[in-house]
């Protein structure tokens, strides 16, 4: 087949629409030749960026707002109202409240529908904002890896990586995306990075994904089930260095 | 069955589809305040027509009436940028192909995945998109529905998904790749 006829069907093979027998031929062409799988490339990042960065997490309070709406409209019914689902930051209450206050006037974007890099961004800057960026304050990974077991149900990893130069300052639990997650926090110099990791239900392995956003570089990637955003404002070179160290087989 | 009932069966199955659902009317409406509304008004409405619910795919069912709200809501404010009439017909004159637009392209994909292009970059040429190309992209990419499902929420032939989507990527690749010669030029 040429390279023309294959472009024909390019699309619908990369949205899984063509039937098998199609299929097979077109994977024998991509495997020999590199402008078409190439242009798969530009078709995946479109992809992963939309499905990444577009997708939105529909405002607090919409759910209650409708619930309540639902109630209304079921008679004999007294509206119910599901508990507020407040945030339990550790670092006690005045802490959180003063970030708040502070964040607001700050970085906090104002209360619409975010997408995921928003919530990371905000979370980060929080911790920022806070006096303990820590629960658990160690260098060690025995004795921070194991502080997490029975506050979570997974194992979060964690490294120090001291001698490349990203030290681990330790580890706190975070809520985010209405459960509790873990937070590794490491320093490079004067920048805090914070790597948030919680798990995932589909567990497709895939690239590092970057983005870049209010002055702060994310990474996020999946392994083994798990989820991990990483966030600084640290120069992109050495934060993808430091990535690049996080993926090594321990 | 008791309405109390009911009710808890549309939530245990509706519920879960509210961050799809507010995604799709932020997609078509762009605004958070107006998206807000519109999954109120679909979720008040869903609820209503309950009874005849006898689909397969809950969420899809849903978004069709989030979709058929968000155009509603668009025909009444009238003087929203939303409705640039799109005529497909123009948009299938000079149809280059995806290879030729990819080719044009000032970065290539794999560079284009090394340099992090910035969300707000990216929201803002998706905005920029009409909103047929908008929402099959949003069905296609970030909800995964097949040609056919896409057909059905948006109730057009197969063959005009396949046009539209291709014609939106094509669209999309071309806005981001003007977007990062613009950051390029900052850089310098």
């Amino acid at each position: 087949m040429t390279c023309k006829e294959i472009a024909q069907k390019l699309e619908r093979y990369f949205d899984n629409e063509l039937p098998l027998s199609e299929k097979q031929m077109l994977e024998e062409h991509l495997s020999r030749c590199n402008d078409c799988t190439h242009i798969l490339a530009g078709l995946d990042f479109l992809k992963h960026n939309l499905a990444e960065q577009a997708v939105y997490q529909a405002p607090a309070g919409l759910q209650r707002k409708i619930e309540k709406q639902l109630a209304q409209q079921t008679p004999e019914e007294k509206p119910s109202f599901s508990a507020m689902p407040w945030l339990g930051f550790s670092g006690g209450v005045m802490a959180m409240v003063t970030a708040l206050v502070v964040g607001v006037l700050l970085y906090l974007p104002t209360p619409q529908g975010r997408t995921i890099p928003d919530e990371v961004i905000s979370a980060h800057v929080r911790s920022l904002l806070v006096d303990h960026i820590t629960d658990v304050s160690s260098s060690n990974r025995h004795t921070v890896k194991p502080w997490f077991s029975g506050k979570l149900d997974y194992s979060p990893p964690v490294v120090n990586l001291a001698r490349q130069g990203f030290t681990l300052v330790g580890g706190r639990l975070d809520y985010f995306q209405q459960r509790s997650i873990s937070v590794m926090v490491y320093r490079r110099r004067a920048h805090i990075i914070n790597l948030f990791i919680w798990p995932v239900v589909d567990s497709k392995v895939g690239d590092v994904r970057k983005l870049s956003r209010q002055g702060f570089h994310l990474r996020h990637w999946q392994k083994n089930g798990l989820q991990f955003w990483l966030i600084s404002d640290l120069n992109q070179k050495e934060l993808d260095s430091f990535v690049r160290l996080l993926h090594r087989p321990a | 069955m008791s309405a109390r009932k009911r009710r808890e069966q549309f939530e245990h199955l509706m519920l879960p589809h509210l961050n799809a659902a507010y995604t799709l009317a932020r997609w078509l409406l762009r605004g958070s305040e107006e998206a807000e509304d519109i999954v109120q008004a679909a979720y008040t409405r869903a609820f209503k027509y309950f009874d005849q619910y006898k689909e397969i795919n809950s969420k899809a069912w849903l978004l069709t009436i989030v979709r058929n709200q968000a155009y509603e809501w668009l025909q009444r404010n009238k003087n929203s940028s939303n409705l640039i009439s799109f005529d497909e017909a123009v948009h299938t004159q000079h149809d280059e192909s995806v290879p030729a637009v990819v080719g044009s392209l000032s970065f290539s994909p794999e560079l284009l995945a090394e340099r992090a292009i910035e969300s707000e970059a990216l929201i803002a040429a998706v905005d920029r998109l009409p909103i047929e190309y908008r929402e099959v992209l949003l069905l296609k990419e970030v909800e995964g529905y097949s040609y056919k499902e896409i057909a059905e929420i948006v109730d057009i032939p197969i063959g005009t998904v396949m046009s539209r989507l291709s014609r939106a990527r094509k669209a999309l690749l071309k806005q981001v790749d003007q977007q990062l010669l613009r950051d390029s030029a900052g850089d310098l």
